[in-house]
């Protein structure tokens, strides 16, 4: 374990990482639907010097499909929309600009979009524009679409990000420690199970109280980051505790799990050191999901953060109601429900 | 009355009980004597619900401890071989999870506690955590958590082990007040003068049989030794067990 935990920690990592050094091939592209309402001489200018940009998976679209894509399907960190007259503007010398649509939630993407839209710009006015056009001439003006603030810091990101990641330590290294404990040091297990008590509430009564711990830290931690950081809530106080309350309850569950896969106390220490470190790398606790390569993002919700975290951005960043949240949510307690049923027939309420 | 017919339990290739026959009266107090590994543990486990056997059952008061394993938890007390206590609560605090385990709350949860305290001699440090206790202390506070819930039958397995003289001393008179007050006891040891001492009848089991059964008495009768340690030596042999 002292070897295959690092080892698996670094492999996944260096995927996860690998779209920002891995070779060529292997760099994440950011997808960007791109309106054209111009249909001009400068406008296929500008489309031609964003298509050379490896980085940008470039696609013209719709008015009406670029918000859909940006607001409602949060499939898109931003849009651009070439606005009609911008090749006029540019003939006549006037300032002349490109609207991106943005979803704050995304804010890397974001920002490299913007800078990519920039450098562009940049590149177009040397190859196009006479020299007396400089690049004040260019606005980028964004529309912000679904967030409920302008400018996300990326305590918005890291608050929840590392909540879940710690609230894991607590609840799944924890409670397994705690397991061990009591079942072989402490054999109190032996004098539950001679009470007039079931199995299942022996094992509930210990899943709810580390769950209610779980969910007082988080919390704490939530508003921690509220007053001294100033993230967003959102507007669903409800939708964000259900959201608390399931990564508690889920990580709990996860907890069952790995003392049900584990023989002694330290190895369900190692396992479950692996197993946050590698759900925190490919749930989106330490960067935003998009840094990964397209595979890794497929497999994200195999693992419970990425489903909190979905719950978390929409509901704080993009301002988004508990009922639209409902299917992440639901993936939220589905995963610590199957995780306790399989932990719970795994589990060994004693050593033969 | 507890009465076990037919008990077998295997761990794999392994028989720990092959066929136990016992009946113990009630209000009695049964001595089980065996050499390590003879099956002494796993008997009070049957009985007491922790594990089941693989074949054979176990009755107390008529009920079957497989098919009525949650009524028969109700009318016994366990205090098991190792410590079984939660070493960051305090004294009470352990009583007061334990005796909630039996349904018992408020006052006569409270009282009960005083009592057993009492009982016990460890009503003065009551407020201690327990990893603080010293060996013999915790023994006395794992059999008060084994009778929280007044049982009318206590199994103890091995009891005095690693206690001193006063504590075993001690643990004894609880024993003795305990059958006083009508509780059947099954008491599992290994010190002969234990089971000469306490229980009103004694069987011996070794290697998953029982080889013997009777009082003090019926178990010499009949044979050229004089006291249990020789008839228990003869029985079972004097190779070492573990």
């Amino acid at each position: 374990m002292m070897v295959a935990v690092p080892i698996a920690v670094i492999t996944v990592i260096g995927f996860a990482l690998g779209g920002i050094y891995g070779k060529s091939g292997d760099f994440v592209k950011i997808f960007l639907p791109l309106v054209d309402l111009d249909k001009d001489s400068l406008s296929k200018s500008l489309i031609e010097v964003l298509k050379e940009n490896k980085s940008l998976d470039l696609k013209e679209v719709e008015y009406e499909k670029a918000y859909q894509l940006v607001r409602d399907e949060n499939k898109a960190a931003g849009a651009i929309i070439i606005p009609k007259g911008f090749t006029t503007s540019y003939l006549d010398r006037k300032p002349f600009t490109v609207r991106i649509l943005t979803d704050p939630a995304k804010g890397m993407e974001v920002m490299t979009i913007k800078s990519f839209v920039n450098a562009s710009a940049i590149k177009l006015l040397i190859k196009s524009l006479p020299p007396q056009l400089g690049l004040s001439q260019v606005e980028i003006k964004e529309e912000n679409l679904t967030g409920i603030k302008g400018n996300i810091s990326s305590f918005d990101q890291n608050v929840p990000g590392f909540s879940i990641m710690f609230i894991m330590f607590g609840m799944l290294v924890g409670f397994s420690e705690a397991i061990f404990r009591e079942r072989d040091e402490d054999h109190t297990f032996q004098r539950l199970l001679v009470a007039p008590v079931s199995k299942s509430s022996i094992l509930g009564g210990k899943l709810l109280a580390r769950t209610v711990i779980g969910m007082v830290q988080m919390l704490v931690l939530f508003a921690f980051g509220y007053f001294a950081f100033d993230i967003s809530l959102g507007n669903s106080l409800s939708g964000l505790f259900l959201t608390i309350l399931g990564v508690a309850f889920s990580a709990s569950s996860i907890g069952v799990l790995v003392a049900s896969l584990s023989q002694s106390r330290e190895q369900a220490r190692s396992l479950g050191t692996l197993t946050i470190l590698i759900m925190s790398a490919m749930g989106g606790c330490w960067w935003p999901l998009f840094i990964e390569p397209k595979w890794m993002q497929k497999l994200s919700h195999l693992v419970m953060p990425a489903w909190a975290m979905d719950c978390f951005f929409d509901l704080m960043i993009r301002g988004k109601e508990i009922g639209d949240v409902l299917p992440f949510l639901g993936g939220l307690y589905l995963y610590g429900i199957i995780m306790l049923l399989v932990g719970v027939k795994l589990f060994k309420f004693r050593v033969e | 009355m507890i009465e076990t017919k037919d008990l077998v339990k295997k761990y794999g290739e392994i028989e720990a009980l092959k066929g136990i026959n016992l009946a113990i009266g009630k209000g009695e107090i049964f001595g089980l004597l065996g050499p390590n590994g003879a099956g002494k543990t796993t008997l009070i486990s049957i009985l007491s619900g922790y594990i089941r056997p693989t074949s054979g059952d176990g009755f107390i008061e008529g009920r079957s401890v497989i098919a009525s394993k949650e009524e028969v938890k109700k009318i016994i007390g366990v205090v098991p071989q190792e410590i079984s206590l939660y070493s960051s609560l305090t004294g009470e605090e352990n009583l007061k999870f334990f005796g909630r385990m039996y349904g018992v709350n408020g006052r006569e949860l409270k009282s009960r506690i005083e009592g057993v305290l009492d009982f016990v001699g460890l009503k003065e440090r009551k407020d201690d955590i327990v990893k603080n206790y010293s060996g013999g202390m915790k023994r006395r506070l794992n059999l008060a958590c084994g009778i929280i819930n007044a049982p009318k039958y206590l199994f103890l397995d091995e009891p005095t082990v690693g206690v001193d003289p006063q504590t075993r001393e001690h643990i004894f008179k609880n024993v003795e007040l305990l059958k006083y007050e009508g509780v059947t006891v099954l008491y599992t040891t290994h010190y002969m003068e234990e089971a000469e001492r306490l229980c009103d009848r004694i069987a011996i089991i070794d290697e998953g049989n029982l080889i013997a059964q009777g009082s003090l008495d019926e178990l010499l009768s009949g044979t050229d030794v004089t006291d249990l340690e020789a008839l228990f030596l003869k029985l079972t042999g004097k190779e070492l067990r573990d």
